[in-house]
């Protein structure tokens, strides 16, 4: 469903990205996990258009990417969920579920939104119980769940999640993944930065390994899990001996 | 429901007061200054929807207040038109020079806005000033004709009064209306940035184009008004000072709230009024107030005296509560 | 392990492609032989844009391998690899590779997947018999059959006779060997008569040399089996490179895995689609051990019939001939040069005269020398003479790692 082919792009002089190449299939959930700096941001920004120059190739159902603003690739059907939720504070939740709508609102769907609104609500129970509250004073939780069901609203056929779980405390996060998951087994196509290595490769079909703006690693999560590297940065196993605990 | 209400009765309290004054002030001075604070008001408004909702700053917003006081003046007196024709070449030309105006310079964010906007600001002044086979140059405009509606003259005064509070009141209907739409909600996501936004599907520069062009439309209303009202026009009351009470008016009120662009533009043009008295003081006066208010209720007047409210309401809940 | 029947065309070159450039970005980083590479032809991975790139970049052959013993060539470090596969090497050092806890799993893998395409599940038994030289595929067999969950009876050193026995009570189905011994097996049973109905064998697999299709049909008919090649690499990244499935129509090469490439051994110019030349391979996801553009030496061309069986993998026929100068015995590598460089040591002399060749002695291959005794070398006492040949022989089966048998002959004027 997506394509990336040698993208390059970055900001001014620096190129965050450095030829990096990756694919997502209808139905995969993909994570992309990498160290601050590794440039995963800038990645999901080229992606979702809100970068005004890149390099290379990003193929989405065959379409190409370039040049597209950002409100034709939501149209397109690619749907984020930003870094740092950026959910809009000065609106309630309803409003910000509403805005999630917006292009289908364009399109004339009322009704169809109505349905969404039903349905995103009934999937997060606690956004229908505060759907009157202002967004703004929202636990981190609950606004990264609106967050997920703003981007749901769109219907997208891919939802790109950026740094899901930062700044959230661990049993949040364990449920913001399983919900992730959830949409998953729905059969969202996903498409996941994370910092939290473990969790994301838990839940994900493959993954791929950013480092400062190149791809070193990629495999099947389970194939991830066991690398050692992998380990090394990223899941946190401390490395005092020769032999690695092997487990 | 309840919001609904909470509006009606906003509303009827708003007309009734304008209606009291209107009817029950005799002193023809006082109901010029409710007047201007009128004009003011719309000015408020405009400027409101674009600094306090869309989150953009506009540092030259007195040249549209300019354009649309030259143009009805220069139309209606040179040319001869009907005041009420030049009144929609006023809104139109404003909201034109907004569109091209616009189209560049809402690109830029943040101090480069600011600057854009300044810079534009400056240019229509010099504009005004220099052009003087029309615009009379900086000696003015003269002799603006006075508005008609059939047998009504609107003369300063009564007449005057009630058609200015009407108009301010068909805009603030206008403001809501706008901001409890699809569109309103909209621009009230982009106040904190234009990411999540655009993430979304909004064409944001196009939203804020809009918003702009509204806000110039509404700028040269408020120009229209005045200039039919005092009947003399010059390029100081379309200066950057001006431009820089605009933002005051918004600011103080309270950004983000339409009848906080009431209360701006009510203290900004009563205040210097009563300041009078103290002379020499005034200004240093009239800068404390204004620095004391955003010291403490930096969010503006109308949320600050809110907050007051509702942090004595608690208080004596807490002493009823035997606290 | 991605099913990559399931994939278009364009699906799996963009598979390739990342897995290229990912290998290509560690090695850059983690292994300075290919970082000096890349910096010497001024070029860095993110030049490499598509599949075709790779033949921008310079190949790497067995000398290299040798060079930069013991870590020169790790991608990860030492206590990351779980495995090391020692082979004596066609120099002084020996040539190792090594495997990652990742690299094994992988391997396993695709051990099993040419094992299922020769038609083996989990109920079959499974049986190794491999030369020394090959004892490192006889794990890579073993781990995968076991990962299928068949079950395997390992290389072990038993006698001809016994293997039978075993083969014949433990009703093993599949037979995991080389040509010499499964030839050897034919032989016995034709001596003595044996029917091979008596045994359950149902499929020989053969690896470590290329077969022809006489020899092939000469073992199907005696042993009533089917025949299924292998083909694979002694350095890594293993066995089971390249298999057969069914329809016999050419070996499938796991090109999700390993991109090979074939070149014209002389100009060194990727040879036009479906002529012959020198198979070159790159790892595509090997951890420890990243090849890139290893010259194999073995000759092979591609063809581009669609396989019935429905895979999407590259075909390729493996030929006899090589195109280095390099024999292989009992599976294992052995230059020429090199041999020749031991007898000029060895034999004090500076210009030996010999003969190489391969020859079968039982079950076995061994290399045979015909050295032409010439006046340096002639000696009057016979004994002298003899106890040379005998310690050369010795001390080159050590350097060599097979079998060596000296034979001295006339100068042929």
């Amino acid at each position: 469903m997506l394509r990336i082919k040698n993208l390059k792009c970055g900001y001014g002089r620096i190129m965050a990205i450095q030829g990096v190449s990756l694919s997502v299939r209808q139905g995969e959930l993909i994570s992309i996990i990498g160290a601050n700096g590794s440039g995963k941001s800038t990645l999901l920004l080229a992606i979702c258009g809100l970068l005004k120059t890149w390099d290379g190739e990003i193929l989405f159902k065959d379409n190409d990417l370039k040049g597209m603003s950002p409100q034709s690739i939501v149209r397109q059907g690619i749907s984020m969920v930003p870094e740092g939720r950026q959910i809009f504070a000065p609106l309630s939740v309803m409003d910000n579920l509403k805005m999630g709508g917006y292009t289908m609102y364009r399109k004339g769907l009322k009704k169809q939104v109505e349905q969404d609104l039903e349905t995103i609500m009934d999937m997060f129970p606690i956004l229908r119980e505060r759907q009157n509250q202002l967004a703004g004073t929202l636990s981190g939780g609950e606004q990264q769940m609106l967050a997920i069901g703003r981007a749901l609203m769109a219907r997208p056929s891919l939802l790109v999640l950026d740094e899901p779980s930062m700044g959230l405390a661990p049993k949040i996060v364990e449920m913001i993944f399983a919900t992730i998951q959830g949409l998953r087994q729905e059969g969202v196509t996903i498409l996941l930065v994370e910092q939290n290595a473990r969790a994301a490769l838990k839940i994900a079909d493959r993954g791929y390994v950013l480092e400062t703006g190149k791809m070193v690693l990629q495999g099947s999560a389970e194939e991830l899990l066991v690398d050692d590297d992998v380990k090394r940065a990223y899941l946190g196993k401390d490395y005092g001996n020769f032999y690695d605990g092997r487990d | 429901m309840a919001e609904q209400k909470k509006i009606f009765i906003e509303h009827t309290l708003f007309l009734t007061i304008v209606l009291l004054c209107g009817l029950f002030v005799k002193n023809i001075y006082y109901l010029q200054i409710m007047t201007f604070v009128g004009i003011n008001t719309m000015l408020a408004l405009g400027l409101n929807m674009l600094m306090g909702y869309a989150g953009q700053v506009s540092l030259g917003h007195a040249a549209f207040y300019g354009i649309g006081a030259y143009t009805t003046a220069i139309l209606s007196t040179t040319f001869g038109f009907s005041p009420w024709i030049a009144l929609i070449c006023s809104v139109g030309g404003a909201v034109f020079v907004a569109f091209v105006v616009g189209l560049p310079t809402l690109k830029l964010s943040g101090y480069y806005l600011g600057m854009g906007t300044l810079g534009f600001g400056m240019i229509v002044n010099i504009v005004f000033r220099e052009w003087s086979s029309m615009t009379g140059g900086s000696s003015g405009f003269v002799g603006i004709p006075m508005l008609e509606a059939g047998p009504i003259l609107f003369i300063s005064g009564k007449n005057y009064f009630f058609l200015v509070w009407t108009m301010v009141f068909l805009a603030i209907i206008l403001c809501r209306r706008i901001l409890s739409s699809r569109m309103g909600r909209a621009l009230r996501s982009i106040h904190d940035g234009e990411n999540a936004s655009m993430a979304v599907g909004v064409n944001t520069h196009f939203l804020k184009l809009q918003i702009f062009m509204f806000s110039a439309a509404l700028g040269a209303i408020a120009g229209f008004l005045y200039a039919h009202f005092v009947l003399f026009i010059s390029p100081e009351s379309f200066g950057f000072m001006v431009s820089v009470k605009m933002v005051t008016m918004v600011v103080i009120g309270g950004m983000a709230s339409v009848w906080g662009a009431i209360l701006g533009a009510s203290l900004l043009t009563l205040l210097p009024e009563v300041l009078h008295s103290f002379a020499e003081y005034e200004m240093i006066i009239f800068g404390l107030i204004l620095m004391i208010v955003m010291i403490f209720m930096p969010q503006g007047l109308t949320r600050g005296l809110l907050d007051i409210y509702e942090h004595s309401r608690k208080h004596v809940g807490k002493i009823k509560t035997g606290k | 392990m991605q099913q990559m029947k399931n994939l278009t065309v364009e699906e799996k070159n963009q598979l390739k492609l990342e897995r290229l450039q990912s290998t290509l970005n560690r090695a850059y980083k983690s292994v300075p032989f290919h970082r000096n590479r890349f910096i010497e032809k001024c070029m860095l991975p993110e030049n490499i844009v598509s599949l075709s790139d790779i033949e921008r970049l310079p190949f790497m052959n067995r000398s290299h391998l040798g060079l930069h013993y013991p870590y020169g060539l790790f991608a990860v470090p030492l206590r990351d690899i779980v495995r090391i596969h020692t082979a004596p090497g066609t120099g002084t050092n020996p040539s190792i590779s090594g495997y990652t806890k990742t690299d094994l799993m992988i391997w396993q893998k695709l051990v099993a997947r040419s094992l299922e395409a020769a038609g083996v599940t989990s109920m079959d038994i499974l049986q190794i018999n491999l030369p020394p030289g090959l004892a490192n595929w006889g794990r890579d067999y073993k781990d995968g059959a076991e990962n299928m969950g068949a079950s395997v009876i390992p290389n072990s050193p038993l006698s001809l006779a016994k293997t039978l026995m075993v083969l014949r009570d433990y009703k093993t189905t599949t037979l995991v060997t080389t040509l010499a011994f499964a030839e050897q097996l034919m032989e016995h049973m034709f001596e003595n008569e044996r029917n091979p109905n008596e045994f359950n064998l149902k499929r020989i697999v053969l690896v470590g040399e290329p077969v022809g299709v006489e020899q092939i049909k000469n073992l199907e008919e005696h042993l009533h089996v089917d025949v299924w090649l292998n083909y694979g690499l002694s350095e890594i990244p293993g066995p089971a490179i390249a298999f057969e499935c069914l329809h016999h129509c050419g070996m499938h090469i796991n090109d999700d895995h390993i991109l090979p490439e074939i070149i014209d051994p002389v100009t060194r110019e990727v040879v036009p689609p479906g002529q012959t030349g020198e198979l070159v391979l790159t790892t595509l996801s090997a951890r420890a051990f990243p090849l890139i553009r290893f010259r194999t030496g073995d000759m092979a061309r591609f063809t581009y019939n669609p396989c019935e069986c429905g895979s999407s993998l590259i075909t390729m026929d493996w030929l006899a001939e090589r195109a280095d100068t390099m024999m292989i015995i009992s599976g294992i590598k052995i230059s020429r040069e090199q041999v020749i460089i031991y007898l000029k040591d060895a034999l004090e002399a500076s210009h030996p005269r010999c003969k190489l060749e391969k020859i079968r002695h039982g079950g076995t291959e061994i290399l045979s020398i015909s050295l032409v005794i010439d006046d340096s070398l002639f000696s009057d006492e016979i004994k002298n003479l003899e106890k040379l040949m005998v310690s050369t022989s010795e001390r080159l089966a050590e350097l060599t790692g097979v079998p060596v048998k000296i034979t001295l002959t006339e100068k042929k004027d």
